[in-house]
């Protein structure tokens, strides 16, 4: 849907704006590979397009993955990443722009860097 | 940050085992180390930079997945050699059955021009460009041989061709390069 | 001179040897010995200017990799950003959060990536494997961390160890909510510094 991929660029953009969150991942990894794995090229993604939105059977779920620096516990950013989109979807919902809010928002970290000598 | 440059200096051994516990700068580290020398090699074999450069991609990211089964981490070169072989090979196999345009083969002379060769390593740079100068099939051999360490009956089926045919393609290969070198001593 | 496909001239032997015998009998590393190949200096001569050409071959090798002026080229960084995506991220750590419909996890892959980043930048060791023992999905079980390092020539072993702990423990402490039940560390190399 053209809306949310829109969605997707607004959402993969707050959540890069979020303090400790270094890098926006693809939910999960997406490639393309025949079993003995010869085509080896990422399936095309743009860079700014990152967050997984699916609608199934009335459901709506939220997907992300992150990449957290050392700059705050990584607990607590992932933690206001999964806040942050809530919260954002909560005011769509209020602006009518979404027919109801999702059932499930789903944040990883994948990376944790920055780490500088002891 | 001293982590990575502890890491450019560690063992091929240490890298492959934190590689395979899923360290991606460390299998970094492996492909800038090895993946100059499996290029220079992947295009002599397919006489083109372009599909080298693919083939030495493909075979690093088998290696990445397959890493755990290397045996023997210290061995992570010559295991990387066999996969590049093989990718290269496949090449060679496809190009043939989908007739594709062959490269062409250069007129095989011997290279005698003293004027282009003035570094030091005369005898290298002369044996090196000889390869270039020979048909496909003797420089294959002769590749899989000297580089690969391939048994004859391996390259025969890796080129799909007699091993009888084989043995002679390798030895005029030899031949030819062993003239050049000399004229070099 | 050619060096083409016509077949080679028969009658161009090496006391009696062909160089495809010759190369086939150093291509089997010279066993069962030949007296009549290791008896005649002119064969003698050939198989060691053959294997001077293997050795040489190499070198060349060696030396155009040297040289190659696209050592940082895009084949690499494709590689590496595909690898990156493929990184098995093992099982999901759970971060807590009150509300049900937000789901907070790192992957296994993440925390100990962590663990290797910090002993690395410790100092005086460099970090093997590292294994989570016991179910990291439960929140609250007692995990045993078990590492193995490689440590610099020169340094005690156990106040290493210890030091490698406790910065281990630190970092768990600060960027996950892991209970930890022990630390195993393993020295299995040594390393100059």
């Amino acid at each position: 849907m053209h809306d949310d991929q829109e969605l997707s660029r607004r959402l993969t953009a707050l959540i890069r704006s979020t303090p400790g969150v270094d890098e926006v991942y693809p939910a999960q990894p997406i490639l393309e590979a025949a079993a003995d794995a010869v085509a080896v090229k990422l399936a095309l993604r743009q860079p700014d397009v990152l967050v997984d939105i699916d609608r199934d059977h009335g459901s709506m779920t939220v997907t992300a993955g992150i990449a957290a620096n050392d700059t705050r516990p990584a607990p607590d950013t992932v933690r206001e990443v999964g806040e942050r989109i809530r919260d954002a979807m909560a005011q769509r919902h209020a602006d009518g722009a979404e027919a109801h809010e999702p059932d499930l928002i789903t944040v990883a970290i994948r990376l944790i860097e920055g780490l500088d000598a002891a | 940050m001293n982590d990575d440059v502890s890491l450019v200096d560690a063992e091929d051994a240490t890298l492959v085992v934190r590689a395979a516990d899923g360290d991606v700068r460390a299998f970094e580290v492996l492909a800038r180390r090895h993946g100059p020398l499996l290029r220079v090699f992947a295009a002599k074999m397919l006489r083109s930079n372009d599909e080298s450069d693919d083939v030495v991609q493909e075979s690093f990211l088998i290696g990445w997945r397959q890493l755990s089964d290397l045996e023997t981490p210290a061995r992570f070169r010559p295991w990387m050699m066999q996969i590049v072989t093989r990718k290269a090979l496949d090449r060679i196999r496809s190009r043939r059955h989908h007739d594709d345009v062959d490269t062409v083969d250069p007129p095989a002379h011997a290279v005698h021009s003293p004027e282009r060769i003035v570094e030091a390593r005369l005898q290298l740079d002369a044996v090196w460009q000889a390869l270039d100068t020979l048909p496909d099939d003797q420089r294959r051999c002769w590749l899989l041989r000297e580089a690969s360490g391939y048994s004859y009956q391996e390259i025969a089926e890796a080129l799909e061709l007699p091993v009888s045919t084989v043995r002679g393609l390798l030895a005029r290969a030899r031949r030819f390069l062993l003239q050049e070198m000399e004229a070099w001593r | 001179m050619t060096n083409d496909d016509a077949a080679m001239p028969e009658d161009d032997l090496v006391d009696g040897h062909t160089m495809e015998e010759l190369g086939a009998y150093l291509d089997r590393d010279r066993t069962p010995r030949d007296p009549s190949i290791e008896g005649s200096p002119a064969c003698r001569l050939a198989l060691s200017g053959m294997q001077r050409l293997r050795e040489l071959s190499w070198d060349a090798m060696q030396h155009r990799a040297e040289d190659d002026p696209d050592r940082d080229s895009a084949w690499i960084s494709g590689l590496l950003d595909t690898i990156r995506n493929e990184v098995r991220s093992g099982r999901d750590v759970p971060v807590d959060h009150p509300d049900p419909r937000l789901r907070l996890t790192m992957t296994e892959a993440s925390v100990r990536g962590l663990v290797r980043r910090a002993g690395d930048t410790m100092g005086g060791v460099v970090m093997g494997r590292c294994t989570l023992h016991g179910d990291v999905t439960e929140p609250g079980t007692p995990i045993r961390v078990e590492v193995t390092a490689s440590i610099a020539y020169g340094l005690a072993a156990d106040v290493t160890a210890d030091r490698l702990r406790a910065r281990i423990a630190e970092v768990l402490g600060r960027h996950t909510e892991i209970v930890i039940d022990r630390i195993d560390v393993v020295f299995d190399d040594v390393h100059v510094p």
